[in-house]
C-alpha cells in the first residue's frame, strides 16, 4: 500500500491517554496536536483520537494518539484500545489529589489489559494554577521513581513541557524499539520493516491491524 | 448575519462572540410551509386541548420543528404527554410532576445543601466509606459540603456521582451564551442530581449531560425540563448501563453490526479487516445521539425528526402504567387510525405488536452515515484510525433530513434483505452467514393455545365451494401462524414486522371495497388494471412477500417433521429454539405430529398456488 506522500513516515507508534476525568487529558492532546487550548473543550465520550507526525531521534514518527474517557464507567470500552498501545501517558491533576490517588487504580488497569512492555509516563497536568496546587512535586517524583514511570508537570493551558512530554515517551519508544530489532534473539514483535516504511503496531499477531501493509 | 430567505438561528441559541469561528454553522433553517411553526401549533389543538398527532407529526418530519415552540412540542414527541387528553388534565398531571420533582429535589438538598443554591461541585465531597471529605477552599462551615458521614450505599453512590456532574456540566455546550451564567450551569447540574437520586441503576453517565443540555434551553421551568430529560432518558437510559465487562450501548452496535453485514456486505468486511467489526467507533454517536457530529441547532433537529419518525400513540400509556403492567400490554394492536398517528418508522416497526429497543432508529440513523461515507471508508481507511478520521469529518458537514431519509430507505432495505437471506438459508438447509445468534439466549417463548390445531381448522375455509382463494381467510390463516415466528427472538422481529404490513396492506384494501376484492386474487388483478402492481407498495407486491414469508414457514414445518433430530446446529438458524420446545409450543402434544402433517400437506399447495397465479400474470418476480 503506498502511502500519500505526506504521510510518510518511518514508525507509527500508538500512544494512549489515561487518568481521571476532568485532569486536561484532551487538552494536552489538543495541545500537542493543533498547539491550542480550547475552553470550551466537552467530556470525552468513550475514545476519540488525534495525530501528530513529528521527528524523534532523527526519525519520522507518526505518534497516533488516543484519547479516553475519564469515567469509570466507560472502562469497558476505553480499555479495549490499551491493546497495542506502545505508550501510556497516565495524567492526573496537581490542584486535587484525589486524582493523584487514583494514580495506582490506572496502573492496575495498564497492567491488566495492555502490553507488559508498554512505556508509560506520568503527568501532571495544571501547573498554572500554582496558589490551588495540592500534589506537591516531590510525591509525584518519589512514586514515579518506585513505579519505574517516567515523570512530568505540564500545563496545557501555558504549554508548558507539553511537547516535551510527548517527545520523551516517543523517543523512549524509540529505543526499546530500535533496541530490539538489534538483539536478534527476540524477533521485534512491535516492527514491522517495509522500505522505507516501518511500521509498529501491538506485540500481538494480528495482521488486521491498522498499519499493516495489506491491499 | 445569515440573511438568505430563511430565519437566522442565532437568535434562538446565540453563540457567544468569541467561539463562533470554532463552532460549526447550523444547516437547518426553519422553512415555511415545511417546519411546523407556532401558528400550525397552536391550530393543531381542539377548544380544550386535544392534540391532532397525525398532522403535527406529518409536518415534523418533513421540515422539524420552528425553535419557538420546541420544548412544548418535544414533551409531546417523548410521550411526557398524551395528545388526547384535555389542558386540564395536562395541566394536573404537570403539577403532579413539578411537586414530585421539587419531593426529590429537597431530598437531595438534604443531604447535599449545595444542590438547588446556584452553585455545582467539581471535587469529591464523600469518600468512598461515605466520610466528608475536608475542603480547606469553602471558607465558610467547617469546609465540609455534607453535614455528616453516610452509611447506606445508595447515598454513598450517588454523592461520588457528584463531582463527576460538576465536572461535565462545566465543560457542557460552553460555546453557547446560554451557559455563560453560572445560574443555567447550576441548573443543569441540579437536574442531573435528581436524575441520578432516582435512577439510582444508571445514576449518571458521562454524556447524559449532552442529551439534557437542550432540555434546559428550551423548557424554563426546571421541573418541566427534568421531565422531559427523564423522558428522554427511557428511551436511552439501557446505552448507558455499565458493568465492568461492557456497556449498554454496545447491544445498538451489534445491532448496527448486524445491519450493515446484511445491507452492505462489503462495507462491513472492511471494517471487519480493519479491527472495527465491533462497531466501536460509532459508539459516540448513539451515547449522545449526534450531539458531537452536528452543530447545537442541528443536533435538535435531527431529534425531532428522529423521535417523530419512531412516535407511538401508546407512548404515553406505556410510560404511565406501573411497571408490572406495561410488561403485557408492551404489544397492544393497533387499529388503522391508531397507525396513522405513529411515525414512519414506527409504523413499519410496530404492526408486529413487537417493540425492541436494540433496533432503534438511531442505529439506522448510524448505518446511514456509514453509508454516505462507504466509498471513502473503502478507498482509504487501511485503520482503524482512518475510519474515526473519515467520521470525524462528517462534523458540521451533515444534513439531518437527508440522514434521516437514507436511514429510513435502509431501514426498508434490511427489512427486505434480511428476509430473503433467511429464507433461502433455511430452504437449502446450509449454514446461514448470518450470525443471529447474538439474539439466541433473549429469546422466549411466548405462544399460547394450539397453533397447529386453529391452522387446520382454518385451512378449511380459505377457498371458495368453486376453489378461489378467499382474500379474508387466507389473511386469517397467515396470521394465525405469524406468532410461530416468536419464536426466534426479536432477530425475527424485523421480519415478522414486515409480514404483519402486509397483511394489513391487503386487508385495508379488501376492506375498500369488500364485494370486488372478496377473491384474493382480483386484488392483483385489479393493480394490473390500473398499473399499480409493479409498485413496491402494491398489494401485488405484498401478497408475493406475504407468499414468501409462508413458504419459510411452510419450510420450517416441513423441517420438523423430516428430521425428528432437528435442532438449533441442524438448522442455519441458529437462534431457534429447540425441535421439542418448538412442538409443544406450537401445540403438538408429545410425538403426535398428524395435524401438523396434516397442515403441512394442504399449506404448501395453498402457497403453491398462490406463486403459479403471481407467475401466470408475471409478478412472480418483483423487489421489495
Ligand atoms: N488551568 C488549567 N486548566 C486546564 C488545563 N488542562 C485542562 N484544563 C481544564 O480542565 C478541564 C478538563 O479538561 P479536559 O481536557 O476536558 O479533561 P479530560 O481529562 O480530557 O476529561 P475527560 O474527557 O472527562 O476524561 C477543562 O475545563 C480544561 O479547560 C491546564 O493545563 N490548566
Ligand atoms: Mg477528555
Amino acid at each position: 500500500m503506498a502511502r500519500r506522500p505526506d504521510e510518510e513516515y518511518d514508525y507509527l507508534f500508538k500512544v494512549v491517554l489515561i487518568g481521571d476525568s476532568g485532569v486536561g487529558k484532551s487538552n494536552l492532546l489538543s495541545r500537542f496536536t493543533r498547539n491550542e487550548f480550547c475552553l470550551e473543550s466537552k467530556s470525552t465520550i468513550g475514545v476519540e483520537f488525534a495525530t501528530r507526525t513529528l521527528q524523534v531521534e532523527g526519525r519520522t514518527v507518526k505518534a497516533q494518539i488516543w484519547d479516553t474517557a475519564g469515567q469509570e464507567r466507560y472502562r469497558a470500552i476505553t480499555s479495549a484500545y490499551y491493546r497495542g498501545a506502545l505508550g501510556a501517558l497516565l495524567v492526573y491533576d496537581v490542584t486535587k489529589p484525589t486524582t493523584f490517588e487514583n494514580v495506582s487504580r490506572w496502573l492496575k488497569e495498564l497492567r491488566d489489559h495492555a502490553d507488559s512492555n508498554i512505556v508509560i509516563m506520568l503527568i501532571g497536568n495544571k501547573t498554572d494554577l500554582k496558589h490551588l496546587r495540592a500534589v506537591a512535586t516531590e510525591d509525584a517524583q518519589t512514586y514515579a521513581e518506585k513505579e519505574g514511570l517516567a515523570f512530568i508537570e505540564t500545563s496545557a493551558l501555558e504549554a508548558t513541557n507539553v511537547e516535551k512530554a510527548f517527545q520523551t515517551i516517543l523517543s523512549e519508544i524509540y529505543r526499546i524499539i530500535s533496541k530490539k530489532s538489534l538483539s536478534s534473539e527476540e524477533p521485534a514483535p512491535a516492527s514491522i520493516k517495509d522500505g522505507k516504511t516501518i511500521v509498529v503496531g501491538g506485540p500481538e499477531p494480528n495482521t488486521k491491524k491498522a498499519c499493516c501493509t495489506s491491499s | 448575519m445569515n440573511k438568505t430567505g430563511a430565519e437566522d438561528l442565532g437568535d434562538f441559541y446565540p453563540i457567544r462572540p468569541e467561539c463562533q469561528a470554532d463552532t460549526p454553522k447550523p444547516r437547518f433553517k426553519p422553512r415555511a410551509g415545511k417546519t411546523l411553526s407556532e401558528r400550525r401549533w397552536n391550530a393543531a389543538f381542539s377548544e380544550d386541548g386535544h392534540l391532532n398527532i397525525e398532522k403535527v407529526l406529518r409536518r415534523i418530519q418533513r421540515g422539524g420543528v420552528h425553535p419557538s415552540i420546541k420544548g412544548s412540542v418535544w414533551e409531546f414527541l417523548l410521550g411526557c404527554f398524551d395528545p388526547n387528553s384535555t389542558y386540564d388534565e395536562r395541566n394536573q398531571l404537570r403539577q403532579h410532576r413539578r411537586e414530585q420533582y421539587s419531593r426529590w429535589k429537597a431530598e437531595c438538598q438534604y443531604m447535599v445543601p449545595v444542590i438547588g443554591s446556584g452553585k455545582l461541585i467539581t471535587t469529591p465531597i464523600i469518600t468512598d466509606h461515605g466520610q466528608p471529605v475536608i475542603d480547606y477552599s469553602i471558607t465558610d462551615d467547617k469546609g465540609q459540603q455534607v453535614n455528616s458521614s453516610f452509611s447506606d450505599k445508595r447515598s454513598i453512590q450517588w454523592m461520588l456521582a457528584l463531582p463527576q456532574i460538576g465536572l461535565d456540566v462545566v465543560r457542557t455546550d460552553r460555546a453557547l451564551s446560554f451557559y455563560e451564567s453560572e445560574k443555567n450551569q447550576a441548573k443543569l447540574w441540579d437536574i442531573l442530581a435528581v436524575y441520578a437520586w432516582v435512577d439510582n441503576d444508571i445514576s449518571y453517565v458521562q454524556g447524559m449531560n449532552d442529551i439534557c443540555s437542550p432540555m434546559i434551553i428550551l423548557l424554563e421551568n426546571e421541573a418541566d425540563a427534568f421531565w422531559c430529560f427523564e423522558h428522554a432518558m427511557r428511551r436511552l437510559r439501557e446505552n448507558f448501563r455499565s458493568s465492568a465487562s461492557s456497556m449498554g450501548v454496545q447491544t445498538q452496535l451489534s445491532t448496527l453490526s448486524q445491519v450493515i453485514k446484511i445491507v452492505d456486505p462489503k462495507l462491513h468486511q472492511h471494517l471487519e479487516d480493519v479491527d472495527g467489526g465491533e462497531y466501536l467507533f460509532a459508539f459516540r454517536m448513539l451515547m449522545v445521539l449526534f450531539r458531537r457530529e452536528f452543530s447545537f441547532a442541528d443536533a435538535l433537529y435531527l431529534w425531532e425528526l428522529m423521535w417523530a419518525m419512531e412516535y407511538n400513540p401508546n407512548i404515553f400509556s406505556l410510560y404511565e402504567k406501573p411497571i408490572a403492567e406495561s410488561d403485557k400490554s408492551a404489544a397492544p394492536m393497533l387499529n388503522n387510525k391508531l397507525l396513522k398517528q405513529c411515525g414512519k418508522f414506527e409504523r413499519k416497526k410496530v404492526k408486529t405488536g413487537c417493540k425492541d429497543q436494540e433496533s432503534a432508529l438511531a442505529v439506522f440513523l448510524v448505518a446511514s452515515v456509514l453509508e454516505a461515507k462507504n466509498k471513502r471508508i473503502l478507498k482509504e481507511a487501511k485503520g482503524l484510525d482512518d475510519v474515526v478520521q473519515i467520521l470525524n469529518d462528517i462534523t458540521g458537514n451533515m444534513d439531518a433530513r437527508k440522514v434521516c431519509k437514507e436511514a429510513l430507505k435502509i431501514y426498508k432495505k434490511y427489512l427486505s434483505k434480511f428476509w430473503n437471506a433467511v429464507v433461502s438459508s433455511l430452504s437449502t438447509l446450509a449454514d446461514s452467514d448470518l450470525d443471529l445468534s447474538f439474539t439466541a439466549n433473549k429469546y422466549s417463548v411466548r405462544m399460547e393455545g394450539n397453533v397447529i390445531a386453529a391452522a387446520l381448522e382454518k385451512i378449511e375455509h380459505v377457498k371458495s365451494p368453486e376453489g378461489e382463494v378467499l382474500t379474508m381467510p387466507f389473511l386469517d390463516l397467515c396470521k394465525t401462524v405469524l406468532p410461530v415466528l416468536d419464536n426466534f427472538g426479536p432477530a425475527m422481529a424485523p421480519a415478522k414486522s414486515d409480514i404483519g404490513g402486509n397483511i394489513s396492506r391487503l386487508e385495508n384494501m379488501y376492506l375498500s371495497n369488500q364485494s370486488e376484492f372478496n377473491h384474493l386474487y382480483m386484488i392483483v388483478r385489479s393493480e394490473i388494471e390500473s398499473k399499480k402492481a409493479k409498485s413496491s407498495s402494491s398489494c401485488t407486491n405484498a401478497l408475493l412477500w406475504l407468499t414468501r414469508a409462508m413458504d419459510f414457514l411452510s419450510e420450517l414445518f416441513c423441517n420438523l417433521l423430516a428430521h425428528p433430530d432437528w435442532s438449533m446446529s441442524h438448522v442455519a438458524l441458529k437462534l431457534a429454539p429447540d425441535r421439542k420446545k418448538f412442538m409443544s409450543v406450537v401445540g403438538v402434544k408429545g410425538d403426535d405430529v398428524s395435524d401438523m402433517e396434516k397442515f403441512s400437506g394442504r399449506f404448501s399447495p395453498l402457497l403453491e398456488e398462490n406463486h403459479k397465479f403471481l407467475a401466470s400474470v408475471g409478478m412472480d418476480n418483483l423487489k421489495a
